[in-house]
């Protein structure tokens, strides 16, 4: 008798691979035949062609959500396109060096042209105004429009090309001098000096004023120094006082950089605009009028032959005058021992006991403290207070960090610098020192560093909660769980489907917008609580301690308001049965941990319920534990 | 008269400049055009390689500048798209190498973003994006490029050709990065 081989009895599984290609319509003809007729036939087979079209939905989800923020194409990139594409071309013109022949061709052609035109006086003005417009056309010797953006762009790449080679330092001397606004006179102030080495990320920092007033640091952060080197260079009230305490709050640095120009900017509110005069690109950041900085406008001069930067000026807004730092030079040098020396471990200098290393001056840096080690002060309570108004407690990635210096730091990231600008509004009626740094991604570059919460305990309860009931992206061919229980309930005699539907669309969709908030409601008691416990804020004025106990109520009345809603809205979808056997389990005042646990249950259960979902779950086991949640939220 | 013949550039120029000229224009129109098109699905590739959507914009302008180049050299281009995406992908990659290890700048990043998306979103939720941001950090850069350019709509052909890879390869890491994806349910 003739066995048939196993491999007939048991076609061979398609491979991950195989298994892609077919759904993509990728595979040969031939093996597309073979590969549906036993997808047709295999149940594992068409149970991993769903996994993988789970997989692309899921990815297509998370590749919508990372799209970059700027991707709508404005008509002014268009055209900042159509520059730059012009620029090029031109450019590529003249690197094509041209055919001998074709030249003398040209020549010997334009002489007897230009010999024939030479009689004629208005054929020759007119041709000249013609190539004069050409001239114009085609280069930007006259256009004076430039993108800001593109300029920074382009002068952060050519920062990026100063750094030290191996074997090297590079040495910057920057002249400081106040622009007297009538006559354009330079009053010297000081000058400075930083020499960057290509081992060690330390910076050699020399400020010098013209009285002979001298500071010397080699720093890691040249930040740490800001408040000295600013000292020195505006000793003898050379500089409005207000607009010198708030360079030195700042922690500003007197470097012409962009990176220092871009921390100036971000602390106005206006637009930089840039505009071409000769040989410079300027850039303009106007501040807001009445700017507690005291500053008018920053002024940044990048050369437009290579985008090195030239000076960065801040114009006072009292009697409009410029505080100007001109970069006077710039050189690589090698890196001599003398100079190793200097840029020698941190370690090693403080452990040496030559005078010249004790000497060099203490410089005290405000560090960030954690809550555990710090105490809640009356403007950490108004700083979250004036958060809180604009709900940036509610979810959002911006944190308040007690500062060891007493002062205050918020920082963060948001989706969009309309709403930085809401924070900061918020955040100026806070009498306290603070600093602000909130970014929108695009930002989030060049080292910029974000600080995990004060307080972890928080985000790893989030993290750790994972439920595994959730799903994302079940979008095929399923619906949800109690679709049917809605249609039945919005179903009225006369009413077409698609207007039940309709309603069964919007009723979900503020179920899972309250559940939503709901979580976020409690997630900011929790943070609430980490921030001011008894601990932190043991010694408040009774004024502060108000302040916290009503963000408290706030965030409590929000949840209790919320739940009271959706218990109204479900109720009557669940039935009186159940309803009324969910009405005893009725508990008293939570802990936030608690009442995080259950708002993030709520959230899961209104998710599983009223999102679509492949899965069949337990709809009326569901929703009654639901409602037990919202009863005990909502006491 | 005179008039007339001021304003024939061929008479100044010579007329092979001119021509030169007009073709000149006639090609940067047709690569704005083409920028105009192409500009938010390279966009988004570069984006995804960079991290930084004002270096992802720079590359792509990049690559239209050097398609330009090529088009005035009367080069041959068998495939637009995948010529634009193999040129994006490969300034992309060069410039992460010189940026060092920027792949994990990258990952944080992604990680960053897709936590600050959900603080906004009602539709999005927390856990999920986490957990989402976390399988698109489990993806190697191959399963990565590949799924991305699968998703604007290249054949494994043109993906084969941008990554320099076999067709077969293709699957292969389509098949894995997908994996990795429909586990994260």
């Amino acid at each position: 008798m003739n066995v048939p081989g196993k491999h007939l009895l048991i076609p061979p599984h398609l491979s991950d691979a195989h298994l892609v290609a077919y759904l993509d319509g990728e595979l040969p003809r031939a093996e597309m035949d073979a590969a549906r007729s036993h997808v047709e036939s295999c149940w594992s087979c068409r149970s991993r062609a769903s996994e993988v079209q789970a997989g692309i939905d899921n990815f297509l989800r998370a590749r919508t959500t990372l799209l970059p923020d700027d991707a709508a194409l404005s008509d002014s990139r268009v055209e900042q396109f159509r520059e730059r594409l012009a620029r090029h071309a031109i450019a590529s013109e003249a690197e094509i060096p041209p055919l001998p022949e074709r030249i003398s061709h040209w020549h010997s052609g334009f002489r007897d042209r230009m010999a024939a035109f030479l009689g004629h006086r208005q054929v020759l003005v007119a041709s000249v105004v013609v190539v004069c417009l050409l001239v114009v056309m085609f280069t930007d010797s006259l256009n004076t429009r430039v993108s800001a953006d593109v300029v920074l762009l382009r002068a952060e790449k050519h920062e990026t090309s100063e750094l030290p080679e191996a074997g090297k330092v590079t040495r910057t001397s920057v002249r400081v001098a106040r622009v007297d606004h009538n006559s354009n006179a330079e009053k010297p102030l000081g000058s400075l000096t930083f020499v960057r080495d290509s081992v060690s990320p330390l910076v050699y920092v020399t400020a010098k004023s013209v009285s002979g007033e001298a500071e010397t640091e080699t720093v890691k952060d040249v930040r740490q120094i800001a408040k000295p080197l600013l000292h020195v260079l505006f000793s003898n009230g050379a500089i409005d006082t207000t607009l010198a305490q708030y360079l030195i709050s700042q922690q500003w640095i007197p470097d012409v950089s962009v990176g220092e120009f871009r921390r100036l900017a971000g602390w106005g509110s206006g637009q930089v605009s840039a505009r071409r005069q000769g040989g410079t690109f300027e850039l303009h950041y106007p501040f807001a009028p009445n700017h507690p900085s005291g500053i008018a406008e920053t002024l940044l001069r990048v050369s437009a032959q290579d985008y090195s930067l030239t000076s960065l000026s801040i114009i006072a807004a009292g009697d409009a005058s410029e505080y100007r730092f001109t970069r006077t030079s710039f050189s690589p040098e090698p890196r001599t021992p003398e100079l190793a020396r200097i840029f020698a471990p941190v370690e090693v200098a403080k452990a040496s006991t030559s005078p010249a290393a004790r000497s060099l001056p203490e410089v005290s840096r405000p560090v960030r403290l954690s809550y555990a080690n710090s105490h809640a002060s009356e403007g950490e309570v108004s700083v979250a207070e004036a958060l809180h108004r604009v709900d940036v407690c509610l979810g959002e990635e911006v944190y308040l960090f007690p500062m060891s210096d007493g002062s205050l730091l918020v920082q963060g990231l948001v989706d969009s610098t309309a709403r930085r600008e809401i924070i900061r509004q918020a955040l100026k009626s806070v009498a306290w020192p603070l600093r602000v740094e909130v970014y929108v991604p695009r930002e989030l570059k060049n080292g910029s560093e974000l600080y995990k919460s004060p307080d972890p305990t928080v985000l790893d309860l989030a993290n750790e909660n994972s439920p595994a009931s959730t799903t994302l992206a079940d979008l095929s061919g399923s619906s949800m769980p109690l679709h049917e229980t809605l249609y039945a309930h919005f179903y009225k005699p006369g009413t077409s489907s698609e207007d039940v539907n309709k309603q069964v669309a919007l009723f979900s969709d503020e179920i899972v917008t309250l559940a939503r908030q709901t979580f976020l409601h409690a997630w900011a008691l929790k943070r609430l609580d980490g921030e001011f416990s008894p601990e932190r804020t043991s010694g408040l004025p009774a004024a502060a301690l108000q302040k916290i106990e009503q963000m408290r109520r706030d965030h409590d009345r929000w949840i209790s308001t919320i739940t009271h809603r959706q218990t109204d809205m479900l109720s009557p979808i669940a039935g009186a049965e159940i309803t009324s056997s969910v009405a005893r389990a009725v508990a008293g005042r939570e802990s936030s941990d608690t009442l995080l646990r259950l708002a993030q249950e709520q959230n899961d259960l209104v998710r599983s319920l009223f999102t679509t979902s492949q899965r069949t779950s337990e709809t009326a086991n569901s929703l009654t534990r639901l409602l037990v949640v919202l009863r005990h939220l909502g006491s | 008269m005179a008039q007339e013949h001021i304003l024939n550039l061929s008479q100044v120029f010579g007329s092979e400049q001119t021509e030169n000229l007009r073709r000149t224009q006639q090609l940067e129109e047709r690569i704005v055009e083409l920028y105009v098109t192409m500009r938010p699905s390279l966009l988004g590739f570069a984006y995804h390689v960079v991290g930084s959507s004002g270096e992802a914009e720079d590359l792509v302008q990049s690559a239209f500048l050097k398609l330009f180049d090529q088009l005035k050299r009367d080069a041959q281009i068998q495939n637009l798209r995948s010529w634009l995406y193999r040129v994006v992908h490969n300034l992309a990659i060069d410039y992460v190498r010189r940026k060092g290890n920027r792949e994990s700048v990258q990952a944080e990043w992604v990680a960053l973003r897709s936590l600050t998306e959900t603080a906004h979103s009602a539709e999005h939720n927390l856990i999920q994006n986490q957990r989402i941001s976390g399988s698109l950090k489990a993806l190697n850069e191959r399963e990565r490029h590949c799924l991305m350019l699968r998703a604007e709509g290249l054949s494994y052909g043109e993906i084969g050709d941008v990554l320099e890879i076999s067709p077969k390869a293709v699957s292969v890491y389509l098949a894995r990065g997908l994996k990795k994806f429909g586990g994260a349910r």
